[in-house]
C-alpha cells in the first residue's frame, strides 16, 4: 500500500536523446494508473524509471513520501510484471515465485505459505512443480503475477504484460488482473499500446506521446473531452472522426456547412472532432451533410458505416457508428447527422479548445442538425 | 523429411556400419593385443580373438612398476593425468564463466579490449607458444623468491615462530600439478563459447532477478549457471579429453618420472632401444588410458545430448 509522486521526471539518455520529459503524477493509495501511449513514446522507460532499472536524471521519485531515485530495484518495494514473463526457465514455478523472498532472507514457513496462498488466489496451486516450458502462456503469465503478489509490494508494474497473449486469453487475463487489484488492493502502474486494455483497466489514464504527458484522467473524461487531437484519436476504437474546418462568424464551417460555435480567430483553420456513436446516418437530402456509404463493416451488436463526404474544398471519411437497422446500403447516397453537442474543437496545433461545444448552444445546433429530435 | 527407401536405407546402414567398423576395430585389437603375451604379437597375423595372458598383463600393469615406462607405475601415471585432466577441466571452466560473465554483463573501461585481448589468444595455441611458456613457468615464482628475501621473510617468521625456519621458494612451477595444468587453463574457447550463451540471457531475465533482490553473485549462482549447465557438461567433456590427451608439454616440463602422465608413459614404453616393444604391456596401457574419457562421455552424455535437442525459453 503506497502512494506514488512523480515530480519532473525526466530521463535524458547518455548521447542526449530524450526520453521522457517532466511528467508530473501523484498516484493515490490503491489506485490503478494506466500509461498509455504508441510505441516510442516513453511510456516503458518511464515504467523502468519507477522500478529502477533506468536511471532517472531529471526530477524526484517518492514511493510513499521517500525518494527513492538512488534505491536499487530490490529496495524500493515494487514488484513487476514483464511482457515476457521472464520467468527463471530452469526453476519450477514454486521456485520462481519464491525466489524473491529467499533473497529477502525469508524463513521457509514463511514463503512456503505466501507463495501457497498465491498459488491458490491464481489457480495455480496444481503446477507448483512444474517448468516454466510446460505451462500455457495464460498459466506463465499468471506466475509472473504469482512472482509479484508474493512479495507483497508496495507497488505492482506492470510493463504490457499481455501483448504476448493471443485476443481471447488477453481478454481473460484482463478481466483477472482487474479482480485481482481489486481484492488485494496494492498501488498499480501498468503500462500498455492497447487502448482496450487502457479504458477497462484504469482508474485513471496517463496518455502519453513523444515523452510527454499528454492528459491524465479518468478514462471516460479522456475519452469525452480529449485534451489533444492526438488522445482524441488515440482513445477509442475505431477512432474520433476528424473534420477539417474554417471558423467564420463565431463559428466553424465544414465546407458550406456550420458544425458548431467557435470563438477562435476569424478565418482559421480548425479540426472538429465528433466521436462515431455521436452521429446517425440518415436518408439521403435529410441533412445538408451529404455523402456516400462507402463500406458497411457488421461487428454483430454494432455496425460500422464509413461514409465519404465530399464537400468543395474538403473530402473526407467518416466513421458512423450505428445498429444493424439503420444501417444503409453500402454505396448508397446518405446524409449525416452529427450531435452538436458532443463536438470537440481543436486548435490548428491540435490542442483542445476549452469547453466550446458545451458553450455552442445546443438546442441550435446549427446547419448540422436540422433533422434531429 | 523422412524418405521411405529400402535401398537408401540399406545404403545408410551399409555406411555407418563401415564407419563403427573402422573406429572400433584398431580398439578391438588393442584389447585383443592386450591378452596375449608379447611374443605372440611379433608374429603374423595378428591375433583377433583373446589370448590367455590378459591376467598377466594387466596385474603387471596396476601392482608394480613397468621398467619400461621408467619405472612408475600405470596407476601413477593415469593419476597424474587425471589431476592434470580434471585441473584443467575444472581451471578453465571456471576462469571461463566469470571471465565471460564480467564481458557481457558489466560495464567497466576497457571492456572490449579486455574481450579482444581474450580473444586473440585463441590464435596462440600452447604448441605455437610453448618455449615462452616454458621460460614463463620455469620462472615462476622467482619474483615471489626475491620479493621473500627484500623483505627478509625468514628472519620475520623466525622471530615470529620463536624458531629458525628457512622457507625455500622453487624457481618456477617445473615438475608441478599447477605447472602441468595453469598454462593450459588459459585460453579463449571457452570464455567465447560462454560469451555467445550469455549473450542470449534475456534483459528482462536479468531485470527480473534484479527485481528480485538478486545480487551479481547470486544471479551468476542461481540463474546463469544453471541456464548454461548443458553447455558446461558439453565443455566438461571437450576439456577432460583435451587435457587428457596433452603430451608435448608435459613432455617438456616434467623432469622427474614421477610426474609422467599416462600419454607419455605410453610413448615412452615403446622406445626401447634394446628389445621390442612390449606390445601387449603397451596395448594394456593404452586400452586403460581410454576409460576415463569414457566414463566423463558416458556421465556427461545425456545433458550433452539435452543441450543439442532441447531449446528451453
Amino acid at each position: 500500500m503506497a502512494e506514488v509522486t512523480l515530480q519532473g521526471l525526466g530521463k535524458v539518455y547518455r548521447g542526449g536523446t530524450r526520453a521522457v520529459e517532466a511528467v508530473d503524477l501523484h498516484v493515490a493509495d490503491g489506485e490503478f494508473i494506466v500509461v498509455v501511449g504508441p510505441s516510442g513514446c516513453g511510456k516503458s522507460t518511464l515504467l523502468r524509471m519507477i522500478a529502477g532499472l533506468e536511471t532517472i536524471t531529471e526530477g524526484t521519485l517518492l514511493i510513499d513520501g521517500r525518494a527513492v531515485n538512488r534505491l536499487e530495484p530490490a529496495e524500493r518495494d515494487i514488484a513487476m510484471v514483464f511482457q515476457n514473463y521472464a520467468l527463471y526457465p530452469h526453476m519450477t514455478v514454486f521456485n520462481n515465485m519464491a525466489y524473491g523472498l529467499r533473497n529477502r532472507g525469508e524463513r521457509r514457513r514463511v514463503i512456503d505459505s505466501k507463495v501457497h496462498d498465491a498459488a491458490e488466489v491464481l489457480g495455480l496451486s496444481e503446477l507448483l512443480q512444474r517448468k516454466p516450458s510446460q505451462l500455457s502462456g495464460g498459466q506463465r503469465q499468471r506466475v509472473a503475477m504469482g512472482r509479484a503478489i508474493v512479495r507483497e509490494p508496495k507497488v505492482f508494474l506492470f510493463d504490457e504484460p499481455l501483448s504476448n497473449l493471443d485476443a481471447k486469453l488477453r481478454v481473460q487475463m484482463r478481466l483477472e488482473i482487474k479482480r485481482l487489484q481489486r481484492r488485494i488492493g496494492t498501488t498499480s502502474i501498468y503500462v500498455t499500446h492497447d487502448q482496450v486494455e487502457a479504458m477497462t483497466l484504469a482508474d485513471r489514464l496517463v496518455a502519453m506521446r513523444g515523452g510527454k504527458v499528454e492528459q491524465i484522467g479518468a478514462p471516460m473524461e479522456l475519452y469525452e473531452t480529449p485534451a489533444s487531437q492526438f488522445v482524441a484519436g488515440f482513445i477509442g476504437t475505431p477512432p474520433m472522426n476528424m473534420l477539417p474546418a474554417r471558423v467564420s462568424g463565431g463559428g466553424a464551417y465544414f465546407g458550406e456547412i456550420r458544425l458548431t460555435d467557435c470563438q477562435q480567430a476569424e478565418g482559421s483553420s480548425v479540426t472538429v472532432g465528433i466521436r462515431p456513436e455521436h452521429m446517425t446516418v440518415e436518408p439521403h437530402d435529410r441533412t445538408p451533410m451529404l455523402g456516400r456509404a462507402e463500406l458497411i463493416e457488421r461487428l454483430g451488436a454494432e455496425t460500422l458505416v464509413h461514409v465519404s463526404l465530399s464537400h468543395p474544398g474538403a473530402s473526407v471519411e467518416v466513421v458512423v457508428r450505428c445498429p444493424e437497422t439503420q444501417a444503409p446500403e453500402e454505396g448508397s447516397a446518405v446524409s449525416l447527422n452529427l450531435r452538436a453537442k458532443r463536438m470537440v474543437v481543436f486548435d490548428p496545433d491540435g490542442r483542445r479548445v476549452s469547453e466550446v461545444a458545451e458553450a455552442g448552444s445546443a438546442e441550435e445546433p446549427g446547419a448540422a442538425e436540422p433533422g434531429a429530435a | 523429411m523422412i524418405e521411405r527407401r529400402p535401398l537408401l536405407d540399406l545404403l545408410t546402414h551399409l555406411m555407418l556400419l563401415v564407419g563403427v567398423a573402422a573406429t572400433c576395430f584398431p580398439i578391438w585389437i588393442a584389447l585383443v593385443a592386450s591378452t596375449h603375451p608379447p611374443e605372440r604379437l611379433s608374429q603374423r597375423p595378428l591375433p583377433l580373438w583373446f589370448g590367455d595372458h590378459g591376467w598377466e598383463t594387466f596385474s603387471t600393469l596396476l601392482l608394480t612398476d613397468v621398467g619400461q615406462a621408467g619405472g612408475v607405475s600405470i596407476t601413477t601415471m593415469l593419476l597424474n593425468s587425471l589431476i592434470m585432466a580434471v585441473g584443467i577441466t575444472v581451471g578453465k571452466i571456471a576462469v571461463s564463466l566469470t571471465a565471460a560473465y564480467a564481458v557481457v554483463f558489466f560495464r567497466f573501461p576497457f571492456r572490449f579490449l579486455c574481450f579482444w585481448l581474450i580473444f586473440i589468444t585463441l590464435m596462440l595455441p600452447v604448441e605455437v607458444r610453448i618455449l615462452p611458456t616454458y621460460d614463463v613457468v620455469a620462472g615462476f615464482l622467482k619474483p615471489a623468491q626475491a620479493a621473500w628475501t627484500w623483505v627478509e621473510g625468514d628472519s620475520w617468521l623466525s622471530r615470529l615462530l620463536g624458531y629458525e625456519v628457512v622457507v625455500a621458494i622453487p624457481n618456477g612451477l617445473l615438475d608441478s600439478y599447477w605447472g602441468l595444468t595453469l598454462p593450459l587453463i588459459a585460453s579463449a574457447t571457452a570464455t567465447f563459447l560462454f560469451r555467445q550463451i550469455f549473450l542470449t540471457v534475456p534483459d528482462e531475465l536479468v531485470e527480473a532477478a534484479k527485481i528480485d533482490g538478486a545480487g551479481p553473485w547470486r544471479f551468476f549462482v542461481d540463474i546463469l549457471i544453471p541456464l548454461s549447465r548443458t553447455n558446461i557438461a558439453a565443455l566438461t567433456i571437450i576439456l577432460f579429453i583435451f587435457g587428457w590427451n596433452q603430451y608435448l608439454w608435459p613432455l617438456l616440463m616434467t623432469t622427474d618420472v614421477q610426474m609422467t602422465t599416462v600419454v607419455m608413459g605410453i610413448s615412452r614404453m615403446l622406445n626401447t632401444d634394446t628389445a621390442l616393444p612390449a606390445w601387449n604391456l603397451v596395448m594394456g596401457t593404452a586400452i586403460l588410458a581410454m576409460l576415463p574419457p569414457v566414463i566423463v562421455v558416458l556421465a556427461m552424455q545425456k545433458l550433452f545430448v539435452q543441450g543439442l535437442t532441447e531449446r528451453e525459453k
